[in-house]
């Protein structure tokens, strides 16, 4: 299995981390993303038409996409289920939901930290403001969660939705975003840094 | 032109990078920003322009892989890095980074071992060897640069060359306010040393754009495994920096209590202070 | 709302506050800078009773004292290399911290209380203008008292944050039910929707 990665980027860690998570052995193909931009590259373009990353290869199949990426893992590698409970509808249903709500955060933290740490020309009160709604939209869910004992997005478990909105929520940060009003989150972000298998990407300070 | 009010002669005679030469592709304008002013570069063939707002050029230079301006027209000269003229080294540029801190605070933290086993825990050092041996530090008076040398310290994984853990020894090279140069040992060449340095832009007197080079010897890694592990390393220390209250360095040694790990960061203050250095520092009153 | 061994960022006013736990359960607000190079220490990690700075390891004891330099591992840190502490108690299930020295004292508030939420509004609220609608009782400045016609007694607080805003802090009496912690946050997010349309 080949897993071409940035070491800064958000979505590959998903993809890294849940490896470990799974204890799945991978290789990985370092992508010059910044400041190269490779990922726009005629030879990487027939990697991934859509010029982003992560991509997996694993034999015939390529898939771009991490979540695409997390629910072929899971099915592929977690016998217990858990990850992508696909038995339970209503998890599922859930899953699927915080799932998606993650390409918002990409869209939202994800730009205003490839502003404020890389340059990148984008609309950054609009990229913050987004995120910041976004952000409110989850501490409601989580704080929820709590009160019914239910720790996780989803339900009473961690999920592949966890890993897919952990990154971007945890460096939010990095592009200007404080999340230390956001009580709930923080203890969530927390709880998922002490999944065990969990280490820090650069701009995350958890203790492991 | 108006000189932004904090602005001393020492800081406005020094040349800064603005960028890697293919950072600016011909013909198209880039806006960016030095000293809390608005500067445009533009390519034209080999020639590079770097203009204020109402058109005044400002001289150039292209060195160590960077295009380099500077306001004054009686500039410090750039200094000397001789281990660019080494045909066997390779250079990696990592691209710029910005960070809303103060440049001087980020020359700091370059500078700066101890933090090795707490920020690249498991890289640069282990919580169990965090000890800083006592090294040198001492003055280049004739080139106006401070050195720290013969610094050691226990790294699990020293260099992306590095196959197993061990003693790392550093120098350490200040030649100008915003520049910094470290030398550390290279583990396919012992008695070389590989190069990693940093050309920081200041933008404001608390934000910066840190451009960073890899000059060294490997030959077992990409130059993408490189940048990558220089990125990673640079990113750990971002958090740091943003983090540091206030943005501004402050020189007053009564602020930050330093120790003797802290020796070249107290001769660079020193030596900021001996220059008249105000930009980018704390004032009197900015601490109530 | 602080879990053991943990810490938090907090902020009143313009002031930026280090709030953390250690084991004993006893709760800390330090000034959100480590004397040795500024750092912020809420980004530090606590270990049993002491904290810990994320960038060189200075270690602090439960009272602001540096006992703990790593990088010189014989050195017995000066007694007088702190950090900056605040007087802060916890009543009614709140932490209430003096960040200067005259800050009024907490008030006096009686049984045992339950965070319900710490809800961030992008505005500066006071509590004269918080529209309860609802039979209110004013414990001081930052604080009241809150009557539901259904469900149980509240209690909120209210943190300003200058620049950023206001925090409210809400609490309910021990014997709330799940549903009344709920349905407590749904008023509050509902109030929130409100106000900040209004203004
Ligand atoms: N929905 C995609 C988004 C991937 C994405 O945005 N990747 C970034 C790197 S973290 C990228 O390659 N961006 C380049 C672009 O979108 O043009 C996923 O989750 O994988
Ligand atoms: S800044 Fe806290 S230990 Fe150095
Ligand atoms: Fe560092």
């Amino acid at each position: 299995m080949k897993l071409y990665d940035y070491v800064l980027s958000g979505n590959c860690f998903k993809v890294r981390l849940f490896l470990k998570f799974l204890d799945v052995t991978c290789d990985l193909e370092p992508v010059d993303f910044f400041p190269g931009c490779e990922h726009k590259s005629p030879t990487f373009l027939q990697v991934n038409p859509l010029g982003q990353l992560p991509v997996l290869e694993d034999g015939n199949l390529r898939l771009y996409d991490s979540q695409a990426i997390l629910i072929y893992l899971a099915r592929k590698y977690d016998s217990s289920g858990q990850w992508y409970p696909v038995n339970d509808p209503e998890t599922l249903g859930r899953v699927a939901q915080w799932t998606a709500f993650a390409d918002g955060i990409t869209a939202t933290s994800s730009a205003a930290r490839l502003h404020d740490v890389l340059g990148y020309n984008l609309d950054i009160k609009a990229a913050r403001a987004g995120a910041q709604t976004l952000f409110r939209v989850l501490e409601d869910h989580l704080a929820h969660q709590e009160f019914n004992d239910q720790h996780w997005l989803a339900g009473s478990q961690p999920t592949i939705a966890d890993i897919a909105c952990f990154p971007y929520t945890a460096l939010a940060g990095d592009g200007g975003i404080e999340t230390f009003i956001f009580p709930a989150i923080e203890r969530w972000l927390c709880r998922f840094s002490m999944l065990p298998g969990f280490h820090n990407m650069p701009g995350m300070n958890y203790f492991t | 032109m108006t000189m932004p009010t904090h602005l001393d002669p020492f800081t406005h005679a020094q040349w800064y990078a603005l960028g890697r030469d293919e950072d600016f592709p011909d013909g198209r304008k880039t806006q960016t920003r030095l000293l809390s002013q608005d500067l445009t570069v533009l390519r034209r063939g080999r020639t590079i322009e770097v203009t204020l707002p109402q058109g005044q050029p400002r001289p150039t230079q292209h060195r160590y892989g960077h295009v380099w301006t500077t306001f004054s027209d009686t500039p410090r000269a750039l200094y000397d890095i001789p281990e660019f003229e080494e045909v066997e080294r390779r250079l990696i540029t990592a691209g710029a980074v910005h960070v809303r801190c103060s440049g001087l605070r980020a020359v700091e933290n370059f500078l700066d071992m101890a933090h090795f086993p707490f920020v690249h825990t498991g890289i640069l050092g282990v919580e169990e060897h965090a000890e800083v041996e006592k090294y040198d530090v001492s003055m280049d008076v004739e080139r106006d640069e401070i050195w720290a040398t013969n610094c050691m310290f226990f790294q699990p994984v020293a260099a992306a060359t590095a196959k197993a853990g061990g003693t790392t020894k550093y120098k350490y090279r200040l030649p100008h306010p915003y520049s910094v140069i470290l030398y550390k040992t290279c583990p396919p060449r012992p008695g070389e040393w590989d190069l990693i340095g940093l050309f920081i832009q200041p933008t404001e007197e608390d934000v910066c754009i840190v451009h960073s080079f890899v000059l060294v010897f490997d030959q077992d890694n990409t130059d993408t495994e490189l940048l990558h592990f220089q990125q990673n390393i640079f990113l750990q220390d971002r958090i740091i920096l943003e983090n540091q209250i206030p943005r501004r360095l402050p020189l007053d040694m009564r602020l930050e209590i330093p120790t003797r790990a802290d020796a070249s960061s107290i001769a660079f203050r020193r030596w900021l202070k001996a220059n008249g250095v105000t930009w980018s520092t704390v004032r009197a009153g900015d601490m109530e | 709302m602080i879990q053991n061994e943990s810490t938090m960022r907090s902020v009143i006013e313009n002031n930026d506050l280090a709030l953390w736990r250690g084991a004993d359960g006893v709760a800390r607000a330090w000034e959100n800078r480590c004397p040795h190079r500024g750092m912020r220490l809420s980004y530090g990690i606590v270990r049993k009773n002491r904290l810990t700075c994320l960038y060189h390891g200075w270690t602090f004891n439960g009272e602001g004292r540096c006992d703990k330099i790593p990088a010189h591992p014989n050195l017995d840190p000066p007694t007088t290399i702190g950090a900056k502490v605040y007087k802060c108690v916890e009543v009614g299930g709140l932490l209430w911290v003096a960040h200067t020295e005259n800050s009024s004292e907490p008030p006096v508030i009686n049984g045992s209380w339950i965070p319900c939420r710490s809800l961030h509004f992008t505005k500066k609220i006071a509590l004269s203008n918080l529209i309860a609608r609802m039979d209110a009782d004013p414990l001081n400045a930052h604080a009241q008292y809150l009557n539901p016609p259904d469900g149980a007694k509240m209690l909120l607080a209210v943190q300003p944050m200058g620049k950023r805003g206001t925090m409210l802090h809400l609490t309910l009496h021990a014997e709330a039910t799940r549903e009344d912690h709920l349905r407590a946050s749904r008023w509050l997010i509902a109030h929130r929707l409100t106000t900040e349309i209004i203004a």
